[in-house]
């Protein structure tokens, strides 16, 4: 192939990339009907495109930042951590740790912490559909071995862990108007991420709960998960435990794995 | 200048659509699936639907049983010179085998250079060279997904010292190398004839030599800002593209498939089954006349 077209579009994604409009000036015609930059208009899809869809996936970052220093940060973000797809959906993957590394936002780790949340809900929206069990099912089918059962997640489940109120925070902007924040930002969350009726959500957990379901998800079963859970916790209430990982449709079936 | 052969028999240009749809978009997808909405037929941009699972990809497959539906790629910048990612054709693929469109479509532009894609629909230089180039990747898509596909032209707000000939030109000498089809666009040829000053009566002129490989039409708002014209796809068909639409019923077909595009802003759905009306009653009125 001649070296002419990949050239052009060489210079012209550099210009786009830069505030410098000179590199691709001498590809492009001179329009007599201009006098307005039309070259400025394709780097402003390229910065509308890259803020869209980041607040699509980040939306209550994009609340908590103001939407003036979000298309600050997408515009930074855009430049460090390229596309590499025209399917957007995997742009936003980088932005947690993106985020975490940005001077302005170092006295404001627990923003970085709601953006992971929200990439696990990102990604749990158009993870693989798959039919969910529930504890009648599981107990029918598993029969008087069902404290052996080793439980199988649905694609759609992902752990939140974090040192800070992430899931409270995330709660306080899911109205228009923001609500008060009642839990100290410093409250540790436990949480898993799922999808039981299309919408993807975040259950919040005690920490023994949230480690009795790490415990499934690596396979043991559920009395060596359970039996974990009431080592952490004494009064742990399994039935309701049991009811609460149900409704939340964590799992599509049991004995997956040996 | 030598042609590689292509596989043009292989993959004839198929339409099963008639009359006028709109693009389904999230706000209404309530809509259709509570009931039966009067529309000929949707479209959906390919990429919203690449995902695995979820509801996006479960309304679609659902309202697929019941319109005729067209996939209209956004995001495969087919001409760009690096190349072109194979796992994004792989993605369409899978949903073209879910969906069993009626159309797939993507458009005449680039998108990306090596380690970077720029996501938007950049215009080729309308070079011999990109055609070329173009005719080696609809070729492969087209190998790859086993079935003709249709281009689309593209707003521009630029163009280059090298052109060598119109897009139209362009578009019909790739329609007739590789056997694609040619998704119409006229709002994009009002809103470059403008910002360009080009001539849409000779953009037209070519495409009337190809009426029969124009399997679909494209009408969308545009926005003004300074002296350019912006294809935003946010507001109502004007005035001056539907003088547009009227001559390419006239002048090309009235039998073209006929789609209302609105990306932005989207507005009730009601808005938008009125402009498929009116698009229906042009349609309509050339056919009539196709008939004295």
């Amino acid at each position: 192939m001649s070296e002419s077209l990949r050239e052009i579009q060489e210079q012209f994604a550099a210009s786009l990339l830069t505030a410098k409009f000179d590199s691709v000036l001498p590809a492009l015609k001179s329009n007599p009907l201009t006098k307005s930059d039309r070259f400025s208009i394709y780097r402003g899809n390229l910065l509308a495109i890259w803020n869209k869809t980041l607040a699509n996936a980040y939306p209550v970052v994009q609340r908590l930042v103001g939407e003036d220093f979000f298309e600050d940060i997408a515009r930074a973000y855009g430049r460090e951590y390229p596309s590499h797809s025209g399917d957007l959906n995997f742009f936003g993957e980088h932005f947690p740790q993106f985020l975490k590394v940005q001077e302005s936002l170092l006295a404001y780790p627990y923003i970085a912490a709601v953006a992971e949340l929200e990439w696990l809900l990102h990604r749990s929206y158009y993870a693989p559909s798959e039919a969910q069990i529930s504890l009648p099912q599981l107990i029918s089918q598993a029969g008087d071995s069902v404290q052996q059962a080793r439980l199988c997640f649905a694609a759609d489940v992902s752990f939140h862990k974090s040192e800070f109120a992430t899931l409270a925070i995330w709660q306080a902007h899911q109205t228009t108007e923001i609500e008060e924040l009642t839990t100290p930002i410093h409250t540790p969350t436990f949480g898993v991420v799922s999808r039981p009726c299309w919408q993807a959500q975040v259950t919040g957990l005690s920490e023994a709960s949230y480690r009795a379901l790490e415990a499934l998800y690596e396979g043991q079963t559920l009395e060596s998960a359970l039996d974990l859970a009431l080592q952490i916790e004494v009064g742990f209430d399994v039935g309701a435990q049991l009811q609460l990982w149900f409704a939340a449709g964590f799992f599509v079936g049991h004995s997956c794995k040996e | 200048m030598n042609s590689p052969r292509f596989s043009v028999s292989e993959h004839a240009p198929v339409s099963t659509l008639q009359g006028v749809g709109i693009g389904l978009r999230t706000p209404h997808y309530r809509h259709f699936l509570d009931q039966k909405i009067d529309i000929d037929w949707l479209e959906v941009h390919s990429e919203n639907y690449f995902a695995e699972g979820g509801f996006d990809l479960f309304v679609l497959e659902k309202l697929a049983q019941d319109y005729p539906i067209s996939l209209h790629g956004v995001g495969l910048a087919l001409g760009s010179a690096n190349g072109i990612d194979d796992a994004h054709v792989s993605k369409l693929k899978r949903l073209v085998e879910r969906i069993q469109p009626a159309l797939v479509s993507e458009h005449l532009s680039w998108g990306s250079i090596k380690g970077r894609h720029l996501n938007d629909l950049l215009p080729l230089p309308l070079t011999h060279e990109a055609l070329q180039l173009m005719c080696d990747r609809v070729d492969r898509l087209q190998n790859s997904l086993q079935r003709s596909i249709l281009i689309e032209n593209v707003s521009s707000y630029v163009r280059y010292q090298v052109d060598q000939m119109l897009e139209a030109e362009f578009l019909c000498e790739l329609s007739q190398r590789t056997g694609c089809g040619i998704l119409l666009d006229v709002n994009n040829v009002f809103v470059n004839q403008f910002n360009h000053g080009e001539d849409a009566q000779a953009e037209f002129a070519h495409y009337r030599q190809m009426a029969s490989s124009i399997h679909e039409i494209h009408l969308a708002g545009h926005t003004q800002v300074e002296d350019c014209l912006i294809d935003d796809h946010g507001s109502q068909v004007k005035n001056q593209v539907w003088d547009l639409y009227e001559q390419a019923c006239q002048q090309i077909s009235p039998h073209i498939p006929t789609l209302i595009e609105w990306d932005t802003d989207v507005p009730e759905l009601e808005v938008l089954l009125n402009e498929a009306a009116k698009a229906r009653a042009i349609q309509h009125k050339y056919k009539q006349v196709s008939y004295v």
